[in-house]
This record gives C-alpha cells, sequence and structure tokens, in this order.
C-alpha cells in the first residue's frame, strides 16, 4: 500500500474470564480507507470495536495512530485521539431538530450559557453542505425518514472531526435505496481524507463500499483482503468453518401448479396498495420485494388482521376469508413472523419456553391448565429442531444471541403448526450460521407443504429462498418473477422502476 | 459468555426468591413484635390482622392482574367505597341484600369497564384515566351520601361481615378462598397466562394472536368488581357505608403488589406474593399501634415503602436488561 498506516492495532488481546474474546489480533487502515470488519456473532468484532472507541480496555497489545502510540483507557481518550463512533441503535431526540441533535455535545452558547441558534444553523448548514447532504438544520429530527436520521447520527460523529470513524450495522433499519445515500456519505467521508471501519452483517455492502476487509473468527483474524479480490462464497467460508454450498444456492420448484392454497384478489387499501392479486400455492415459498413505501408490509400486515384493507377479497382454501383479528387468521393456520423480534416478536424478559408456547398455549394445557410435562416436550422437540443453543429451557431469552433470539421466535411460529407463514425479514441483523440454518429451516418446511410469504431487505436472501418473487413498487404489483428468471440487477431495476420513470 | 451465565444464575436466585424474601421479613418482623408486645403473639391480634389484610388483599387481586398486565388502576379506593354507597343507598331504599349487593359488584365493575374501554381502546394511559376516574367516582359518592354516607343497614346484609364460622370472621374466609382460587388460576390457567404476555410485551402479543384490548378490559373490570366487594364487606363489617371509606387504598394496594414481586414494567407478578406484600403492610401499622408510636407516622412510612419496592424493581430491572 505503500503510504504511512493511519492506524495500528499490534496483538490486541482481550479475555472474559478466562474466556479469550480477541486474540492477538493485528491490522492497519490506511488514510481514507473504508475498512470492513466481518465475523459471526461472538467473533470478537464488538469487543474489538469497545477497544478502540475505549469502552473496554485491553489486556495486551498496542494501539497507534501513525507514529503516536494511542494508551485508550476510557471514552474520553478514545474521543481525544480521534476516534468517532456510530453504534446500531439511533441516540437521536425526535423533538429537537437536526442541528440540535448533531451539536448536543457543544452547544454554541453565549456567555450566560443561552443558546444561539442562529450560530447552531450556521454551523450545522456548514458540516451539511460540506458533505453534500440536502437535509434542512431546523428541520425536525422526528420528521426524518430513518435513511436520513442515520445521515444525521453519523454526521454527528463528524463533529469532532474524527480520523477514525467506526460504523456498527449502520445499514439495519434502512431500505435500499436510503443505503445507497447512506453510501455516497461515506465515500464522501472517504474523499475528505477521513478512514471508516464499517462493520456489516450484509456481505455485499461489504463488498459495495469497503476498500479491504478483516475477517474475524473465534477471536483471530483469519485473513485481511481487498475487497475486490473475494467473491462472496469465498467472504462466508472465511466467516465460517464449514462450507455453506447452498447459502446462495439454487433449488428444486417445489409446488404444484394446482395446489392453490390462498389466493387474492384485487385488495386495494388506499394510499397503501391497490389491485394486488397473486396465488400462493402449498409449500411454494413465494418472495415479496419491494422498496420501504412500497406497501409489502402493509400488505402483509392487511392479510393477517393487524392492518386493514378496504376493498378485494381472500380466498382460502377456496373460501372466501375475511379475518378482523390476529387470533382468526392464527385459529385458521396463518401465522406471522414480525419484523423486528425485540419490539414485536419476542417477550425478552420471558423465557425461551413460555415465548414458543405463546400461541400454543391450548395444546399445552388440559382444561384450560397449562401443563408443565406437555411444554417440555414441545419446546424440546423445538429447540432440537431449530437447533437453538440456550443454557436450559428456562433461560431468559434477552440473554441468547441474536441469532438465537430469532431461532426461538421462528420456534414460535412453527410450534402453531401453520399452513402459512409470513416471513418478514426472518434474517436481520443476525450472524452468518444462524442465518443458513433458518434458511434451511425455511425450506424444510417449505418441503413438509407450508407455504411461505416471505419479505427480506436483501435481494440474496429473497432469490437464494423464493419459488416465485412479487416485485411491488408503489402499492402495485410490479411484475411476478419465476424463479429460472431472477436476476439480482433485474429485480433491482423493478423495485425502482416506476420511482425512476417520473 | 461465561460472565453472563452466572450473573444469569444469581440473577435467577434473587427472582425465585423474592417471595420468600418477603415471608421471611414478615415472620422476622412476627419475631420481633412478640419480643416488643406482649399483645401481639395472641389470637385476636392476630386475627385482626388477618381481618385487616382481608380487605386489601379481595383489592389485590385484581390489582395483581392490571400490574401483570402492564396496567394499574388508581380509583380503586373510590370504587371501594362507590359499590359500598351503592349497596347501602339500595338497602336504606328496602331492596333486599342479594340484588343490593350484585348491583353493588356490577357497579364497581361497571367503573373498571369504562376504565378499561378508555385505556385499551381510546389508548389513554391508566395513570391519566385512572386518576380522573379517582376523582369523578369519589365526587359522585360525595354526591349521593351528601359528603357523609349510609348508616343504620339492616342485619340480614350485615351478616355477610359479621359472621363468624369456627370462630373465624366471614371476610377472611373469603379471602382466603379468593386467593386460593385466583393464586392458582393467575399461576397455572390458559387465559390468565396470556395477562404475562400482554405485560411482557404488547406488540408481541398481539402478534401471537392475543385479544389484547379484550383482555385488558376484562383486567379492568376484575379490578373494579374486587374492589367493590371489597367496599361491600367492609359497609357490611361495619353495619355502614362511609363516602370517605377506601381513602389511600390505591397506594397501599399497589405497594403490597410491587412488594410481593409485580413490577411497573408489567409481565410478573404472583396472588402468593401480592398477599404477603398485604400481610406485610398491615403487620407494619399493626407494628404501629403495638408500640405507640403515632399513626400520622403511617402514610410516611407507606410512601417510603413503595419508594423502596418501586427503586429496588428498577434496580432489578436494570440488572437484568444488562
Amino acid at each position: 500500500m505503500g503510504k504511512e498506516a493511519l492506524f495500528r492495532g499490534e496483538g490486541l488481546t482481550k479475555s472474559f474470564f478466562g474466556n479469550t474474546v480477541l486474540n492477538d489480533v493485528s491490522f492497519e487502515i490506511n488514510h481514507g480507507e473504508v475498512f470492513g470488519l466481518v465475523g459471526e456473532n461472538g467473533a470478537g468484532k464488538s469487543t474489538l470495536t469497545k477497544i478502540i472507541t475505549g469502552v473496554y480496555s485491553a489486556d495486551k497489545g498496542k494501539m497507534w495512530f501513525g507514529d503516536e502510540e494511542a494508551v485508550i483507557n476510557n471514552v474520553r481518550d478514545a474521543k481525544e485521539m480521534g476516534v468517532g463512533v456510530v453504534f446500531q441503535e439511533l441516540s437521536l431526540c425526535v423533538n429537537l431538530t437536526v442541528a440540535e441533535n448533531i451539536f448536543v455535545d457543544e452547544m454554541a452558547t453565549s456567555r450566560l450559557g443561552i443558546l444561539k441558534r442562529k450560530k447552531l444553523y450556521a454551523r450545522a448548514q456548514e458540516l451539511l453542505n460540506r458533505f453534500n447532504v440536502d437535509i434542512r438544520p431546523d428541520e425536525q429530527v422526528g420528521k426524518l425518514t430513518m435513511g436520513n436520521r442515520q445521515i444525521i447520527e453519523i454526521l454527528k460523529a463528524l463533529v469532532i472531526n474524527p480520523r477514525l470513524l467506526i460504523l456498527d450495522e449502520p445499514t439495519s433499519s434502512l431500505g435500499e435505496s436510503e443505503i445507497q445515500r447512506l453510501f455516497e456519505l461515506i465515500r464522501e467521508i472517504r474523499k475528505k481524507g477521513f478512514s471508516v471501519i464499517y462493520i456489516s452483517h450484509h456481505l455485499n455492502e461489504i463488498f459495495e463500499i469497503t476498500d479491504r476487509v478483516m475477517i474475524l473468527r473465534d477471536g483471530k483474524t483469519v485473513g485481511i483482503h481487498e475487497s475486490g479480490s473475494l467473491t462472496i462464497d469465498e467472504l462466508v467460508r472465511l466467516m465460517i468453518n464449514e462450507d455453506i454450498q447452498e447459502f446462495f444456492g439454487d433449488h428444486e420448484a417445489r409446488f404444484a401448479e394446482k395446489d392453490v392454497i390462498y389466493e387474492v384478489r384485487e385488495l386495494t387499501r388506499e394510499k397503501f396498495f391497490s389491485n394486488i392479486s397473486f396465488k400462493l400455492h402449498k409449500g411454494e415459498i413465494l418472495g415479496l420485494a419491494g422498496i420501504i413505501g412500497s406497501g409489502k408490509l402493509d400488505l402483509c400486515k392487511a392479510l393477517f388482521g393487524i392492518g386493514k384493507y378496504d376493498s378485494g377479497e381472500i380466498l382460502y382454501h377456496g373460501k372466501k376469508m375475511k379475518f378482523d383479528s390476529t387470533s382468526e387468521a392464527l385459529d385458521n393456520g396463518i401465522v406471522f413472523l414480525p419484523e423486528s423480534r425485540k419490539t414485536e416478536g419476542l417477550f425478552l424478559r420471558d423465557s425461551v419456553q413460555n415465548n414458543i408456547i405463546t400461541n400454543i398455549l391450548k395444546k399445552v394445557s388440559t382444561r384450560s391448565f397449562i401443563r408443565k410435562q406437555k411444554i417440555e416436550n414441545v419446546v424440546d422437540e423445538y429447540m432440537n429442531k431449530v437447533n437453538i443453543k440456550a443454557r436450559s429451557r428456562t433461560q431468559r431469552v434477552t440473554f441468547l444471541s441474536g441469532g438465537n433470539q430469532q431461532k426461538v421466535l421462528l420456534s414460535k411460529c412453527l410450534a402453531t403448526k401453520p399452513n402459512i407463514l409470513f416471513a418478514i425479514d426472518p434474517t436481520r441483523g443476525i450472524d452468518v450460521g444462524s442465518k443458513a440454518e433458518i434458511h434451511r429451516i425455511l425450506n424444510q418446511i417449505a418441503g413438509e407443504g407450508v407455504s411461505i410469504i416471505l419479505i427480506s431487505s436483501e435481494i440474496e436472501e429473497l432469490m437464494a429462498l423464493s419459488d416465485r418473487i412479487i416485485v411491488l413498487n408503489e402499492g402495485r404489483v410490479g411484475e411476478i418473477i419465476n424463479q429460472e428468471k431472477f436476476d439480482g440487477h433485474d429485480i433491482r431495476l423493478s423495485m425502482h422502476k416506476v420511482a425512476l420513470n417520473e | 459468555m461465561k460472565e453472563k451465565a452466572v450473573t444469569n444464575r444469581s440473577l435467577k436466585n434473587i427472582f425465585s426468591s423474592q417471595e420468600s424474601t418477603i415471608f421471611l421479613v414478615i415472620i422476622a418482623g412476627g419475631i420481633a413484635l412478640t419480643f416488643i408486645s406482649p399483645y401481639f403473639l395472641n389470637k385476636d391480634n392476630l386475627l385482626a390482622i388477618l381481618m385487616a389484610a382481608s380487605f386489601e388483599s379481595i383489592v389485590a387481586i385484581g390489582m395483581t392482574l392490571l400490574l401483570i398486565s402492564g396496567g394499574f388502576d388508581l380509583s380503586v379506593g373510590s370504587v371501594f367505597a362507590f359499590s359500598g354507597v351503592v349497596t347501602g343507598v339500595l338497602l336504606a331504599n328496602g331492596l333486599g341484600p342479594f340484588w343490593a349487593v350484585i348491583i353493588g359488584l356490577v357497579a364497581g365493575g361497571g367503573v373498571g369497564y369504562i376504565n378499561g374501554i378508555i385505556i385499551s381502546k381510546v389508548k389513554v394511559n391508566p395513570l391519566i384515566t385512572t386518576l380522573a376516574m379517582m376523582s369523578i367516582i369519589r365526587g359522585i359518592v360525595f354526591v349521593m351520601t351528601r359528603g357523609l354516607g349510609v348508616s343504620n343497614l339492616p342485619d340480614t346484609f350485615n351478616v355477610i361481615g359479621q359472621t363468624k364460622i369456627l370462630g373465624v370472621q366471614t371476610p377472611i374466609i373469603i379471602m382466603v378462598i379468593l386467593i386460593v382460587i385466583f393464586g392458582l388460576l393467575f399461576k397455572y390457567s390458559v387465559f390468565f397466562r396470556q395477562y404475562f404476555y400482554i405485560g411482557g410485551n404488547e406488540d408481541a402479543a398481539l402478534y401471537s394472536g392475543i385479544k389484547v384490548d379484550r383482555l385488558k378490559i376484562i383486567a379492568y373490570v376484575t379490578a373494579g368488581m374486587t374492589a367493590g366487594l371489597a367496599g361491600i364487606l367492609t359497609a357490611a363489617r361495619m353495619g355502614g357505608a362511609l363516602s370517605t371509606a377506601g381513602t389511600g387504598l390505591e397506594l397501599r394496594v399497589i405497594t403490597a403488589c410491587i412488594i410481593g414481586g409485580c413490577s411497573l414494567a408489567g409481565g410478573e407478578g404472583t396472588m402468593w406474593g401480592s398477599f404477603l406484600g398485604v400481610i406485610l403492610m398491615v403487620l407494619v401499622a399493626n407494628a404501629f399501634n403495638l408500640t405507640g408510636v403515632s399513626p400520622y407516622w403511617q402514610r410516611a412510612i407507606y410512601g417510603f415503602i413503595l419508594l423502596a419496592a418501586v427503586l429496588f424493581d428498577a434496580v432489578r430491572r436494570r440488572r437484568m436488561e444488562e
């Protein structure tokens, strides 16, 4: 690379209670480089981040900024050395303006402590201009889209002029087009000479935005590569020990044309979706693609009885149906795996077993009293089938890793023995291993005859699992694509078509 | 990771021992009081403690259910007086005790129904709704009784509260029966299990097909009816319904439930724990009487206990979320 490195980590090691979570990790980050960091959950990514940002201090090893040794013992040290960080969860005050959020640490005040609003807005405008961001500084953050909020979050970290900016899963709440805008900002940041550490589970993002990528596995560096020199299969293989050959693999079509289990006819909800018609076959995985605001989520909610529709009809087993509540849908063998496991899916403070039995209380009881033995049988069955790694049936879900939480959520849905499963982003923000397992299970249950309507923010995932993909744009069915015609580029294009035309 | 497993286990011990802890505190307090006062450990005093606890324990049934579901009800004190007064007025006008009691209970349940509708359907928060209801109902009680009460209730009614069976007063017996029934139902029945899910995560409960709104309304109706029942029993016990009955009751009952393991965040609580909480509160009052400390201190002490219980609850939850 020739030029001298901006930042160097040398032999960084960290243990907790004799358990080494980061083992002799060394790397260099160049000036103006976007440095990717990938690995499964527990590989050491977050420990490494926390060492660089001063949340933890390393047991062994040194860090350098150029020639100068960086002694980082706490968060303040890290800030002073020029490390900026944006964590996964957004931390903005929605009731305040863009400018007030960006300068939350150092408000422009007069000597008497009075807020100087004009100066604040001027400084914010300057920053927004510098990175070509078209957002007004006096706009209230609550009115911004998630994508713009993420951008403001990053600008907030740039206020201290960090030499090294760490972005931890910055796209987890963003849609496809918003991710592109975020990348524009990152490129802008790189152009200004800042270096970025970019952490993501979305490997396609790693390829798109990073210059080099470091792969961690079990706390050790497995390799540092030029991002362009790897294929996605190679990268995945480096991250996990076993080869997951079917990660993006093909599969046979699983359904027979005549086995229509569910049909939607001209379903319309004004301003959300209109004239949606499609058929779902027994054992089919039907993907729904669309950008945020395309109506795909509203459609699924309406079909499940949690959202509304104005007109149109639903045929289920050939009979006309309308669900007014979620319990009706569930009673009819339709189950919904919501997109956010923490807020809509799980009872975090409750145990693994109580989460799994939520939908099947009747099945685990006799004469309306719950039976412990029945619970244990069901829970054991699913802990094995879905391979949930928990200490016991009674461990609280909040203590599980994201991947295992998602598996609990999936078990909860499967325990109802559904005919139809709505799966909304079933692998959101989880590690590659768990993801592969969830893919395996979805394929398996489809093989057993369960029909699945799948939404995923990752087009590759949608293509890997689906038999057909319906592309929605602006609330309408854009096209229905059969498996043999799947092409990531075409699908993306189709998702954006209407927006591009206008 | 290892560290997590360790903290998890020690935390778990704290949870499972929440009820045993308070049980031990009660035993220790009892032993201390036995030494301090010669009047503590005799049958009459112990029955008096249970008697005092019986009304609040009955109110605690509904409150526990609400706290488990993530709600609470500040209007129980007013409803307590309201049901008593409604029953009293009907009796004074010559209605038979059976129907007077039934209508009194329905009146209490009706207030709960209104609370439930406003909270679940209109989505006003429980604090504001039940605070307003507390004031409205108390006002109605004052209007109905011109600020006084209904006295000289007929003996055919008073018998409900003044009879002894095997030397034990009826309110105690009613309380024990209800606590046992609801205790078992809360713990083992499918129906009440759903409240733990609602309190744990309302959105997730909705996606799981639980009829959240309907169940919440039922919980508020239960709270209204149990408060009403306690109020009616009190009226029968005293032979009259006071307009000021149940003042401050909501504070004492919520405190008792939280000491007993309910969480203001919802999703936790047992009938047995709440009952022990009530016993502890009554024991504190009894200690004041026996030791001759000014009863004016009682309200302050109750406030302290509530604050301590809530702080403990908050710390416990924070440690769990770490």
